[in-house]
């Protein structure tokens, strides 16, 4: 008997040693070396990002970086968990507007914080600053400038009895074109339908309808409604361009990212509306398929004699910034001064076909991508990117309702409710919200 | 005739001592459990009641907004399609609880290979849901292998958008998950038909019992709080194990036809940031899981305490 509780006492003992011992143990550090760790979806490529971390650990011996690096759509689980947690990384990404915007708890305003001049011009144009006011908090810098083309494969096109050297410029030319793409046996687009709907489709088929700019900032400040002219026929043009039968069977079914731009590598389809940094753009188009093969374009216009139909919608990049509960803000932002850097932007422009956020780039070194050189012509008559005026919920929405309208599922009426509903449940875009004041 | 008075005081004073250090050796057993529940159940529930009652938006401490988000969930088109898909896959819970119980059968009269059988209905449960997510994301495609191989067999009238089709794409995930914990089924099941005596066997089989009696006389009735344990865990499971499986094949899509309550508290919380209102829509789900599996465990308590008595 007294054995058997002797055995129980120790037993006791045991699992209170392990349960102090697992809620009490910790990591060794290093001593004298600060570690900063990064959240991100490692835009252009794990070899840059490993080349530039290298590179700055090499002049920094005291700072280690650490990334956490996720795939794009499993990047808001792990940030917003850290937000709310207010727990986690000194630097995490995010893209401009309001999705930084609606994140901004998680990041500090980099204006308090001391910017290296030779970055400082980045201060100065980020969309980050909160309501693109200058004057307000900033959460972020990017590295790369950003926006929408549509990439082309000319060999398809030249199968199909078509100019590589003068694709369609409106939607009735593209409309001829698709008609005969079809004719040699592809689809005419290849797309997906995911955010991206609301990034790389929705803004390109809405320039043709936006007025002024006054009329897209009251977009963003909630003003216009998604029953109001412009955005009822943004969605109705949306939804006649699967009518049309543009997009490639199953479309509707899968995911831009990278379902639908894989379609587009396997050489399936002639057209894909996409991207000019991160991935999804030329290198990656031009790599798969031979650079030769591959042009670049804006979206076929549906009237043009609109103010912005032929104009580039581009915004800074994916944005990086300080996390307000990172206990080294100081060295976390000479990291991301230091990757943002103009002294970079070839490294970033070589190894991950960024497009730099400054004109302080070698453009020959990518003279070999005619889709690349072209982009240099495109982004030269630039617009505000309405994609990332959508708040959250209107991103979802225009996704979720597209789905159901490419497969007749759902009309656009009631797509209209639905954003309209998205649009009243988004916070920051109310004319009131005093981040508008 | 008991002990004299002293020797008896003694004794009892000696049980007394014992009983207490039983009972506190006891204590510090189940207190690391009881901790455990503590920290990582109770208390993250009450947080997340109370959290209900809150408007907040991402690390924001939020402000008082009492039964506003309730109010608003009641309004709501897209909570009340999460429930109603809930409501879809809880009516599927027959083929959960039946189809593995008939795998189990067969494997359970051990014909030559049901060890191989185990094992391979078993696998599917040991692949990470994301990954078996994103295989099946694949096979169900419109112009995946699986229609591909309908058009061939002629069966291509039957090649439907699985997961792009409204109005089947809720039924093809449940199918993926239940292919994915259809072995977890049938192990559960065999460890209940391994305590069945041989014995009852052989005098059923003297008794000229077949195997539609053995089954309906024997198996069912002793293994029946199995199925009423498999059935909870289905019940509850059906409604929290779909989340990775929708993240990898459908993120709630096409529109709102796979939409359930979980994915949506997830896009609610994580995507728009509304933590406070997201944390409403949890406490929903929390309740409704709750009616369900507070008759299931009713009936398990009250059917066990029926055969004590017997």
């Amino acid at each position: 008997m007294a054995t058997a509780r002797s055995k129980t006492w120790v037993l006791a003992a045991v699992l209170l040693i392990a349960l102090v011992a697992s809620l009490t143990a910790g990591g060794q550090k290093e001593p004298g070396a600060v570690t900063i760790k990064l959240l991100g979806w490692q835009p252009g490529g794990a070899e840059a990002w490993n080349k530039v971390a290298g590179l700055f650990m090499e002049r920094n011996p005291g700072i280690k970086i650490e990334m956490e690096t996720v795939p794009m759509e499993g990047f808001y689980p792990k940030q917003g968990a850290y937000i709310t947690g207010k727990s986690g990384p000194d630097i995490m990404g995010n893209n401009c507007g309001f999705e930084t915007w609606e994140r901004k708890d998680g990041y500090t305003d980099i204006r308090a914080l001391k910017t290296p001049k030779a970055v400082g011009h980045l201060l100065d144009t980020t969309s980050n600053h909160l309501a693109y006011d200058k004057n307000k908090p900033a959460y972020g810098i990017s590295f790369s400038y950003q926006g929408n083309v549509w990439y082309y494969n000319k060999k398809i096109l030249r199968s199909a009895g078509l100019d590589p050297a003068k694709p369609p410029v409106a939607w009735q030319d593209f409309d001829r074109a698709a008609k005969a793409i079809k004719a040699a046996g592809k689809a005419p687009i290849a797309t997906g339908v995911g955010h991206t709907i609301a990034y790389w489709i929705f803004p390109e088929v809405a320039k043709n309808y936006w007025q002024s700019e006054q009329q897209i900032t009251d977009f963003a400040m909630g003003k216009v409604r998604w029953s109001d002219p412009p955005l009822a026929e943004t969605l109705k043009s949306m939804a006649r361009m699967s009518e049309l039968g543009w997009f490639q069977e199953g479309a509707a079914t899968i995911n831009m990212q990278p379902d639908g731009f894989d379609f587009f590598l396997r050489e399936e389809a002639a057209f894909t509306p996409s991207i000019i940094s991160d991935a999804f753009h030329w290198k990656a188009a031009g790599d798969a398929i031979g650079h030769e093969n591959v042009g670049a374009m804006l979206p076929p216009s549906i009237n043009l004699n609109s103010p912005f139909a032929r104009k580039f919608s581009g915004v800074p990049g994916s944005s990086w910034g300080i996390t307000p509960w990172s206990k080294h803000p100081e060295q976390a932002w000479a990291f991301v001064t230091f990757f943002c850097s103009a002294e970079l932007a070839n490294l970033w422009l070589q190894m991950g076909g960024m497009q730099p956020n400054t004109t302080q780039f070698d453009a020959s070194i990518n003279a070999h991508a005619p889709a690349f050189l072209q982009i240099q012509e495109i982004i030269k008559n630039p617009m505000v990117h309405t994609g990332v005026l959508n708040s959250g919920r209107e991103v979802d929405e225009l996704s979720r309702g597209y789905q159901e309208v490419m497969q007749g599922q759902l009309s656009v009426d009631e797509w209209i409710k639905r954003l309209n509903r998205a649009l009243d449940e988004s916070p920051l875009k109310k004319p009131d919200n005093p981040i508008w004041k | 005739m008991g002990a004299p008075a002293p020797a008896r005081r003694i004794a009892s004073t000696a049980s007394g001592a014992q009983r207490r250090r039983d009972t506190l050796v006891g204590i510090l057993l189940v207190l690391p459990a009881i901790l455990l529940a503590l920290g990582f159940k109770i208390v993250p529930l009450i947080r997340g009641i109370y959290a209900s009652f809150f408007v907040s938006q991402f690390g924001e401490t939020g402000h008082w907004a009492g039964l506003a988000n309730y109010l608003r969930m009641l309004g709501d088109p897209k909570v009340l399609e999460a429930f109603l898909n809930a409501g879809k896959v809880v009516l599927t819970l027959p083929a959960w609880v039946i189809l593995p119980l008939f795998v189990a059968l067969l494997i359970f009269q051990r014909t030559p290979g049901w060890r191989l059988f185990r094992a391979v209905y078993f696998l599917p449960y040991t692949i990470a849901p994301v990954i078996v997510g994103q295989v099946f994301r694949e096979l169900l495609h419109a112009q995946g292998p699986l229609n591909e191989l309908l058009r061939k067999i002629g069966l291509g009238f039957l090649a439907l958008s699985w997961l792009g089709d409204k109005r089947v794409a809720l039924f093809s995930l449940v199918g993926v998950v239940l292919w994915s914990y259809f072995g977890l089924g049938v192990v559960t099941y065999l460890a209940g038909l391994g305590t069945i005596p041989d014995e009852l066997f052989d005098a059923a089989a003297l008794d000229g019992a077949g195997f539609l009696t053995r089954m309906f006389r024997i198996v069912i009735p002793i293994i029946l709080p199995v199925m009423g344990y498999w059935t909870i865990l289905c019940t509850s499971g059906l409604l929290v194990w779909m989340f990775p499986f929708i993240f990898a094949m459908t993120e709630g899509g096409p529109g709102y036809a796979t939409m359930l309550p979980e994915y949506l508290v997830y896009i609610t919380a994580f995507r728009f940031s509304e933590l406070g209102y997201g944390t409403t829509i949890g406490v929903a789900l929390f309740v409704f899981v709750l009616i369900f599996a507070t008759f299931q465990v009713r009936y398990m308590y009250v059917s066990g305490t029926r055969r004590q008595k017997a």
